[in-house]
C-alpha cells in the first residue's frame, strides 16, 4: 500500500467523523509519510509499520462515539458507542452485544409493566363505577384498589427511570474501559 | 502478557518521553519503537485519546526541512497523571519481583 492508497483506505473507513477531526486525523498521517519520506524511507515501508488503517479507523471511530455518548447521553447515540465497540472485536460481540440485549429488554419490559399498571389503575375507574352499581363493591374498596395500582404503576415507571440513567453511566465507564483494553493486542507487533 | 498490562506500559512510556521535551509524532513514534514493538499507526489514536483526556496539547511549529509539524506537549493534568503512573507502576513491579524472590527461594 502506498501513502495515497493507505490514506484513502484510512478516509472510507472514518465516515462517522466530524469533517475538522477527520482531516486533523488524515494530516497527522500525511505528516508521518511526509517525514519518513523525508528520511529516504520507501511509502509501502511506512505504511507496513503503521499498521493496517482499518483497524486504525474503528480504534478512531469508536473514540469518537463514546466521546459524544459521554457529552450528550441520548439513546441514539450510547447505542452507536456500543455497536462501535462491538466492531472492535469478536470477543466484545459475545461480552457487549449479549448482556447488554438482555439488560435493555428487561429495563423495556419495567417500563412496560409499570405504565401498563398506570393506565390500567386510571381506566379502571369505569370497572369501580360497574363494580359498586352491579356487584356491591363499596366505594372505597375500589377506589383504594384503583389507587393502589395506579401509584404502583408510577413507582415502578420512576424507578426504571433512574435505574436506566444509572445503567446507561455504568455502561459509558465500561465502554471507556473496554476501549482501553480490547484491540490492544493490535498494538503490538506478533 | 495480558492486554491491559501492555496498554497501561505504552500509555506510560509515551507520558514519560514527554516529561524530556515535546516531540512531534514522527519523532515519538520511532523514540518508542525503539524499546517497543508495536504497530506505528495505532500511536496517533493514543495520543488523540490522551490529548482529549487533557493529559497532552499540541502545537503547529514550522520545520526548516519542510511543512510545519504538530508537536505534542504533556500538560499539568498529564504530568500529575503520570507521576500517579509511576507510583502505581513501582508498586506494582516492587509485589511483582517480592513475589518472584520468594518463589525462587522456595525451589
Amino acid at each position: 500500500m502506498n501513502k495515497k492508497e493507505f490514506i484513502q483506505n484510512l478516509k472510507s473507513n472514518l465516515k462517522h467523523l466530524q469533517k475538522e477531526e477527520l482531516e486533523e486525523v488524515i494530516s497527522d498521517y500525511t505528516e508521518h509519510f511526509e517525514i519518513g519520506i523525508s528520511e529516504g524511507r520507501k511509502e509501502h515501508e511506512i505504511s507496513k509499520s503503521l499498521g493496517n488503517p482499518k483497524t486504525i479507523a474503528k480504534s478512531l471511530t469508536a473514540h469518537h462515539h463514546i466521546k459524544v455518548a459521554t457529552e450528550n447521553k441520548t439513546a441514539k447515540n450510547i447505542t452507536r458507542a456500543i455497536l462501535s465497540v462491538i466492531g472492535l472485536s469478536f470477543f466484545n460481540l459475545i461480552f457487549i452485544l449479549g448482556p447488554f440485549i438482555g439488560i435493555f429488554a428487561t429495563l423495556i419490559a419495567i417500563f412496560i409493566t409499570g405504565f401498563t399498571m398506570s393506565i390500567a389503575g386510571i381506566g379502571s375507574i369505569f370497572l369501580v363505577i360497574i363494580g359498586i352499581l352491579q356487584m356491591g363493591v363499596s366505594f372505597w374498596t375500589g377506589t383504594f384498589l384503583l389507587l393502589a395500582c395506579s401509584t404502583a404503576g408510577i413507582l415502578i415507571t420512576i424507578g426504571n427511570y433512574y435505574l436506566t440513567k444509572w445503567f446507561l453511566k455504568i455502561m459509558l465507564k465500561y465502554l471507556k474501559f473496554n476501549i482501553k483494553v480490547i484491540g490492544i493486542n493490535e498494538v503490538f507487533e506478533k | 502478557m495480558n492486554a491491559q498490562f501492555k496498554k497501561g506500559i505504552l500509555e506510560l512510556c509515551v507520558l514519560k518521553i514527554l516529561t524530556n521535551r515535546d516531540y512531534y509524532g514522527y519523532e515519538l513514534v520511532q523514540e518508542i519503537s525503539k524499546s517497543i514493538k508495536i504497530t506505528e499507526g495505532t500511536i496517533y489514536p493514543l495520543l488523540k485519546r490522551l490529548r482529549d483526556n487533557k493529559f497532552l496539547s499540541t502545537y503547529l511549529k514550522e520545520s526548516v526541512e519542510g511543512p510545519s509539524r504538530k508537536y505534542y506537549k504533556l500538560t499539568k493534568t498529564g504530568q500529575k497523571e503520570f507521576d500517579k503512573m509511576i507510583i502505581e507502576w513501582n508498586e506494582f513491579s516492587k509485589e511483582i519481583n517480592k513475589f518472584l524472590n520468594g518463589e525462587n527461594k522456595n525451589e
